[in-house]
């Protein structure tokens, strides 16, 4: 059953080469551009998640890098600039009088800006209004050159589950900013909420101070909770990115919090009803996609879509006593305490080592074509290294007990669910759904149930491998395995090595791979980075006892929601990965008595610190004439 | 399986409490009558007359294939199903050399076992 998904990933992988070889190699086709007009700075919540979201699912559709000029049409933290300077600079970004192949506009504030200055803009270009209200299009119908992918956000239904929630709830204190749409959407909403007027005082924030809405948050009365819609510029003209407000009111609130869109979660809020950025950024990405293949604007037009699932944080929700059974029906609820994490902690890191053979027999293969491919230039050494680096990671991020654990659970798992099937289908009255999820039920488990078969004879423990070696000699046989790839892609890689000789009691090649891993990493987060500016600098810095070395790039950096769960199985942020390559890297340092750690740089980019212990040299070395 | 038949008894024997109950629940939907135990010991204490017997390998004290050995020896031919979340191709072996009627890797597939212990019971 997985074999075919091995195969897409394995064929998608080697596509991936021959693409980056046909772009070296050969003169790169002309690139697509796009004009993409961002309605506030970096920093907002849901339109960081929806632009970054789109740039990756606009590559994937295309194939191909598409160009993508992007320009914040309110810029905060100066005067405000008149919209028609910001026009005048648009049109400096296209000066040598190539024009956009397509304009996008992301969120309200962008849409209103580019149909106002149209004319000025590039009329001729296709223009795409996407992640807009739709109540924002009212009254000014799409043209015949324009399309939008709208979301339809349902405010009453927002509150009416805060009421099912939080019956006792008299007080509505609703954070939206100030400005235009702050204004905007206090008149939307007062109408649009207006039956609950009997049932809740709704408290408008908009002619507050960032300081003055954190001091009230922080002092609600018990039954009131806290609405949140966005945030941009407070009553005195202050500018914040709402990033940073959630957090602080999240701090400081008293009562709890609610938001409708996705990227909210597990920031603080209770959940309820919430608006998938992740849909519509690929809804987006469709259309821009269809436009840029010379589709009419006219044929390409979605419906507005509405909020997703009701999800819930179960921190939240144990934060502020709100029972399970006063859920709706259908809920998802996420992040669950840590009890229950413990509960299935083994059994998920179980499953991920066994998807970890998988993947690792597709890295293997990869590195056979690859090493096929350029076998004239490539050193015998290096590649049978990296077949030893797949084979020896699968053995140690695995042992034979797996199965016998993993076997267990499965066997109740699998039997549970088919008894509760011919259960049900038994019963004429049960729901379509209810089959449909049992069926689910089995086939995953029967999935996970193929991989232990297929893969039994592999499963054997081994136990480390350790020498002592030198750490220089294992980061540069890391980066002599990874030189092609470095100079394919145009990243500068510096090491700087640490000012005392640094022993380390370890397994050479599993360490090599924690190294290709980050490295990978590295160059991956710098895939839209300037070419000039893709740089890796692994620095090390030893001690008697123990070394640090950090490895930095100069890319994106980690997405705020992917900090805290970096090491978690299939937490991925690459369309095609599997989301284990941290989680085997962690693996092997945790094994050797070392610590992996990240964070972003202030600067940008990110580093990923391994902390491993040194071994005493001079004992060492004693050691050495002893046995010598 | 008619109605007016004797209901088709089939031991399972097993330690892991969650396996043994989520496979009493299976064979009792498929219209088998299961019977638990949670050791070889207490199976051969209770010996219930039964269809078939499905047992773990690994087990607290006697082992699976103990058992084999034990009722054979004693002249008893119920069938046994042998099951195993082992990854020794040994123990397969080995319930084959004990006279097993079939023999099944974890997680079982409930199908296949299903089929297994149909099929004895048109032999029997």
């Amino acid at each position: 059953m997985a074999e075919p998904m091995t195969r897409t990933f394995v064929s998608t992988m080697i596509a991936g080469v021959l693409l980056l070889a046909a772009a070296s190699s050969e003169a790169a086709p002309p690139r697509r551009q796009v004009l993409l007009l961002q309605s506030f700075d970096r920093g907002n919540l849901t339109l960081d998640s929806f632009t970054a979201n789109f740039r990756v699912d606009l590559d994937r559709l295309t194939g191909s890098a598409v160009n993508i000029v992007q320009v914040v049409v309110r810029p905060a933290g100066f005067a405000p600039a008149p919209e028609s300077a910001i026009v005048d600079y648009i049109r400096s970004a296209f000066a040598d009088g190539t024009k956009p192949d397509l304009i996008v506009s992301v969120a309200g504030p962008a849409a209103a800006f580019v149909r106002t200055h149209r004319q000025r803009l590039f009329p001729q270009p296709p223009l795409l209004l996407a992640a807009v209200d739709q109540r924002n299009l009212r009254g000014a119908p799409l043209g015949r050159n324009e399309t939008a992918v709208t979301i339809d956000n349902d405010f009453p239904r927002l509150v009416d589950d805060i009421l099912q929630l939080l019956p006792g709830t008299r007080q509505l204190f609703m954070v939206l900013g100030s400005g235009q749409t702050g204004r905007f959407w206090h008149q939307e909403l007062e109408r649009e909420l207006a039956r609950f007027r009997d049932r809740l005082t709704f408290v408008w924030s908009e002619d507050l101070s960032l300081p003055d809405i954190l001091r009230r948050c922080a002092n609600l009365p018990p039954d009131a909770a806290i609405l949140y819609l966005t945030f941009g510029i407070d009553a005195q003209g202050g500018a914040y990115a709402d990033e940073r407000v959630f957090a602080e009111l999240h701090a400081a609130a008293n009562v709890p919090l609610f938001a409708g869109m996705s990227p909210m979660l597990g920031r603080g809020i209770v959940g309820g009803p919430l608006m998938s950025i992740e849909d519509l950024s690929r809804k987006t990405a469709g259309v821009a996609g269809q436009l840029l293949k010379g589709a009419s604007p006219r044929s390409v037009r979605p419906a507005p879509q509405t909020p997703g699932d009701r999800i819930f944080d179960a921190r939240e929700l144990e934060k502020w006593s709100i029972a399970d059974s006063r859920l709706p029906p259908n809920s998802v609820v996420m992040f669950r305490p840590p009890t229950l994490w413990q509960e299935h902690r083994g059994l998920i890191l179980l499953a991920a080592g066994a998807l970890a053979i998988q993947s690792v027999l597709i890295a293997g293969l990869f590195y056979e074509r690859r090493g096929r491919r350029r076998a004239e230039t490539a050193s015998r050494r290096s590649l049978s290294l990296a077949a030893d680096v797949s084979r020896r990671t699968t053995m140690s991020a695995l042992s034979s007990s797996i199965t016998h654990e993993l076997g267990q659970p499965l066997t109740s798992i699998t039997s549970n669910a088919h008894a509760l099937q011919l259960m049900v289908t038994a019963n004429r009255e049960t729901s379509d759904k209810m089959r449909e999820i049992l069926s689910d039920i089995r086939r995953q488990g029967a999935r996970a149930a193929e991989i232990i078969h297929r893969h039994r004879a592999m499963l054997r423990s081994r136990p480390l491998d350790r020498q002592p070696i030198e750490l220089h000699t294992v980061i540069d046989e890391s980066l002599a395995l990874l030189a092609h790839d470095l100079r394919a892609q145009q990243v500068e890689a510096t090491v700087h090595p640490p000012s005392r000789v640094c022993v380390i009691d370890g397994d050479q090649v599993l360490l090599q791979q924690v190294f290709v891993n980050l490295v990978m990493n590295a160059m991956d987060a710098m895939a839209e980075t300037p070419s000039a500016r893709r740089r890796v600098t692994i620095a090390s810095e030893a001690s008697a006892t123990q070394v640090v070395i950090s490895v930095r790039d100069s890319g994106s950096g980690l997405p705020a929601h992917m900090i805290d769960n970096l090491f978690t199985p299939f937490a991925t942020t690459k369309p095609h990965g599997l989301g284990i390559g941290l989680t085997i890297a962690r693996t092997i340092v945790d094994a050797h008595g070392g610590t992996l750690d990240a964070h972003n740089n202030p600067d940008g980019g990110a580093t990923f610190t391994v902390t491993l212990r040194c071994v005493d040299t001079p004992r060492l070395f004693a050691a050495r004439r002893l046995t010598g | 399986m008619s109605a007016s038949n004797p209901p088709l008894v089939v031991a399972v024997i097993e330690d892991d409490a969650s396996a043994r109950t989520a496979l009493g629940r299976l064979l009792r939907a498929s219209g088998f009558e299961p019977a638990l135990f949670e050791s070889a010991e207490a199976f051969i204490d209770a010996s219930p007359p039964s269809l078939c017997a499905i047992v773990d390998v690994q087990l607290p004290g006697m082992s699976g294939i103990e058992l084999q050995q034990r009722l054979r020896a004693a002249g008893n031919t119920i069938p046994i199903i042998v099951t195993t979340a082992s990854c020794d191709p040994a123990v397969r072996k080995r319930a084959h050399e004990n006279d097993c009627a079939a023999f099944f890797w974890k997680p079982v597939d409930g199908d296949a076992l299903t089929v297994a212990i149909g099929s004895l019971t048109s032999q029997s």
